[in-house]
């Protein structure tokens, strides 16, 4: 088979993988190296449906011998199988790179043979790109779940960022679907890897120059770094029935005991025949972007999950995003004065973001901000409004300032475009009257449960973040 | 430096640069020395003379626009004129009157000496600005904050603008590997934005030889592996391509093709990461352009490839 086919299969088979970032490091070119990373990432070129491509995306081998329910690879599925030569690999990835069409590799894998096997290649395709060619670029390794640890070490110091995907997000689906998988075996690599990059931050911080107690402890042989840029997981949405509330908490709790960068939502695609997956036509598109936009509250804009959900209503809006929702239920937070409240209000504000907000504590020191001058410096007004007042004057007037009245105000359908599932249109050949649910979001709407999930709590709400906080208490 | 304001003068002239960032400054540098206050700062080509309008050219000097870069960098900071730099490569119409506009204010506004704030500066020894006012003419800017002011507020945004076309390029170049060994890519920015790219492709590089061109601005940025330099060219004769090149990119649009998720298919926003004008010079998209639009242009290039002026840049003659 030839590498052009080779690549074909096993890009195709990488492609449901969604985090293709390249941020979250600087390192500048060095003397005799190929390339350099920048934290603030760039993406090389946009697919059809609006995603970027930063990373050379590919699996190892597809040539897996679990079977998950939901993935492509599973060996149950006739697919044709291949693996790559990590030469052929590493060149490949330097040929794209000096023509400027990538910023690095995204390097997964199918199980072959076992994991220690498969990460084995993974390593050998990484050395010869760090060691031959002196690829300074940006490398994303996913580690396999029950690699032994030692590869693991080895595979962390060749990488820029880690990620072990976690799949589901409770046990119970996890059991369901990915039988060879479970919750020890995901979490423990990612334990490993948050230790490993806290422990390397320490020894480097003290062999530094200029400290007080290693006076001379420069070292001998210079290591790469663990994982500097981090880790980050991914997981499904919509193949069972977890809540918001539940995904939102489990993020949450990952960002904050494990450390971790990013968590990445992909909503369920269905690719194969199953019983156990729901067999509507419907992917819950606008569910992922709502996480989306909640994960960035979570982030960016210093929210509690607390407030942006409850467990008596545990999706999200779909007609408003997450934070004009709060807004709305918080009316007497508003309206606030642009020109004097403080930035973590002016975050509270819809309409204005991280950017706007750092621009208009900046301006407003050299002149009073009215709607022209915010208009300038680029915020939404339109939305912004109905909840400030610009030098004392409230600038929403004409609509009532009760939640019912500026929620149609703000009311913001996703823009899905005007072709495929996005706009609510189902592919050709798969038309279907009965059963195309449109994108469920309501919990009476979701695809009915497989039986043997037992309702809509599997796992009790809390199962991963019980096993995320307490290592010991839960049994492998 | 005096200003003296001849009120007979300021309504009626018309400055014409040749459109380098030397240009500008020795035209504003003439402005403050004749005491004028032109009402249009262009290039020849887009100067249009209002009514009973003078046009005076501008001999391009190198000396009074090094001087008005030294006195930028003094009195209000290096990033101040990076600012200005950055600014001076937008095409926008009108970009040069407001950096001019912009150097008058930000000259007005910090005219204080840089020692002022020193504690010592009574009983100092040094005649220049010392290390301590330089590191303090180093911060940002507070005109930098001014992003609602009516002269600095276009200015950063012309330098907004800028830097995202920068990003763009960065973004979506495509390098070709010639036979010799150099690596060569085409660009159509809406910026002249090669000057501020050079540095970052030869750190990505590392050393190897490459050429940028810019269709639109005719201008090569020529890097041999440690150094680079910009080249001013109406025609290109592109030497043929490695025959592995043919062969990479086929690879690279069978990736493209494979990664795309056809029940996501959504076009509008792809349009609006990548939009159109740059599709092109990307040679994934090639095969989604309308036909004309490509033929069209490939045929003008070839034009312009078989009839190699004499002072055009030939590029298997840049590495000797
Ligand atoms: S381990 Fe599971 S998810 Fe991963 S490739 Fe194999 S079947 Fe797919």
């Amino acid at each position: 088979m030839d590498i052009l086919e080779k690549l074909e299969i096993l890009s195709d088979a990488a492609k449901y993988d969604v985090a293709c970032t390249s941020s979250g490091i600087t390192r500048n070119a060095q003397e005799g190296k190929i390339g350099l990373a920048s934290a603030s990432g760039c993406c090389h070129s946009f697919t059809p449906d609006g995603r970027c491509i930063t990373l050379l995306k590919v699996l190892m081998t597809n040539e897996c011998v679990y079977d998950c329910a939901y993935c492509v690879n599973r060996c149950s599925n006739e697919v044709p199988r291949t693996t790559f030569t990590p030469q052929e690999l590493a060149d490949l990835t330097i040929a794209f790179y000096r023509r400027n069409y990538i910023e690095g590799l995204f390097l997964s894998s199918g199980v072959a043979k076992n994991p220690d096997h498969t990460t084995e290649l993974m390593i050998q395709t990484l050395s010869i790109l760090r060691n031959e060619y002196a690829f300074n670029g940006y490398i994303h390794a996913k580690a396999i779940p029950g690699a032994s640890p030692e590869l693991l070490d080895e595979l962390g110091h060749l990488a820029d960022r880690m990620s072990v995907n976690m799949e589901l997000p409770s046990q119970e689906s996890l059991k369901l679907l990915a039988p060879q998988k479970n919750k020890q075996r995901i979490l423990a690599p990612m334990r490993q890897i948050q230790e490993n990059i806290a422990t390397d931050h320490e020894t480097r911080a003290l062999t530094r120059k200029r400290n007080t107690y290693y006076p001379n402890a420069t070292p001998t042989k210079k290591m790469r770094s663990f994982a500097p840029a981090g880790q980050s997981t991914q997981m499904i949405i919509g193949a069972t029935p977890e809540s918001d509330f539940h995904i939102l908490n489990l993020s949450a709790a990952l960002y904050k005991h494990f450390s971790l960068k990013r968590v990445f939502f992909s909503a369920y695609l269905p690719i194969n025949q199953d019983a156990r997956l729901p067999q509507n036509d419907a992917i819950q598109l606008n569910r992922e972007h709502r996480l989306y936009q909640a994960d960035w509250l979570l982030r960016f804009y210093q929210f509690d999950v607390s407030e942006l959900i409850d467990q008596d209503k545990p999706f999200l809006d779909t007609e408003v995003d997450p934070k004009a929702n709060w807004a709305l239920n918080h009316l007497d937070f508003f309206p606030i004065e642009v020109n004097s409240a403080p930035l973590q209000d002016l975050l509270r504000v819809p309409g204005i973001g991280p950017k706007g907000a750092k621009l208009i504590v900046q301006a407003r020191k050299k002149s009073c901000l009215k709607e022209a001058e915010l208009r300038k410096l680029g915020i939404a007004y339109k939305r912004a409004r109905y909840f400030i007042t610009c030098n004392g004057t409230y600038a929403g007037k004409g609509i009532a300032f009760t939640p019912e009245a500026l929620r149609a105000q703000l009311a913001a359908p996703i823009d899905g475009g005007k072709h495929g599932r996005r706009a609510d249109k189902c592919l050709a050949g798969q038309l279907s009257i009965f059963d195309c649910i449109d994108q469920p979001q309501t919990p009476d709407a979701l695809p009915s449960p497989p039986m043997s999930l037992g309702g809509a709590q599997a796992d009790g709400l809390f199962g991963w973040q019980q096993a995320i906080l307490h290592p010991e208490k839960v049994r492998a | 430096m005096s200003i003296l304001v001849h009120e007979e003068y300021s309504q009626d002239v018309a400055y014409a640069y040749d459109g380098t960032l030397e240009g500008l400054l020795s035209a504003i540098f003439y402005a403050y020395q004749s005491g004028e206050h032109p009402q249009d700062i262009d290039t020849p080509q887009h100067l249009q003379l209002r009514l009973g309008q003078r046009l005076h050219h501008i001999e391009t000097s190198t000396t009074s626009a090094l001087r008005l870069q030294r006195g930028i960098s003094r009195i209000c900071g290096e990033d101040i004129f990076d600012l200005i730099k950055h600014a001076s490569l937008s095409d926008a119409p009108n970009a040069s009157y407001a950096i001019y506009t912009f150097v008058r204010y930000a000259l007005n506004q910090n005219k204080t000496h840089p020692c002022k704030l020193c504690k010592t500066r009574h009983n100092c020894p040094q005649t220049t600005p010392c290390a301590r006012a330089k590191t303090k003419a180093r911060k940002v800017s507070s005109l930098r904050l001014e992003h609602a002011h009516e002269i600095t507020g276009p200015v950063l945004r012309l330098e907004r603008a800028v830097l995202n076309e920068r990003h763009r390029m960065k973004q979506f170049l495509r390098f070709e590997q010639t036979a010799q060994g150099i690596w060569f890519a085409k660009c159509n920015p809406n910026a002249n934005v090669i000057p501020v790219l050079m540095d970052y492709f030869c750190a990505r590089f590392g050393c190897e030889s490459f050429v940028i061109f810019d269709e639109v601005h005719h201008i090569a940025g020529v890097c041999d592996g440690r150094d680079w330099q910009l080249v001013q060219t109406d025609s290109l004769n592109i030497p043929i391509n490695t025959s592995n090149e043919q062969f990479i990119q086929a690879a690279w649009k069978c990736f493209y093709d494979a990664v795309s998720i056809d029940a996501r298919y959504h076009p509008e926003l792809r349009r609006q990461f990548m939009p159109k004008r740059f599709w092109r010079n990307i040679c994934e998209m090639h095969e989604r352009m309308p036909d004309t639009a490509l033929k069209a242009h490939t045929s003008a290039s070839d034009a312009s490839n078989r009839q190699t002026l004499s002072p055009g840049l030939r590029l298997d003659q840049t590495r000797e």
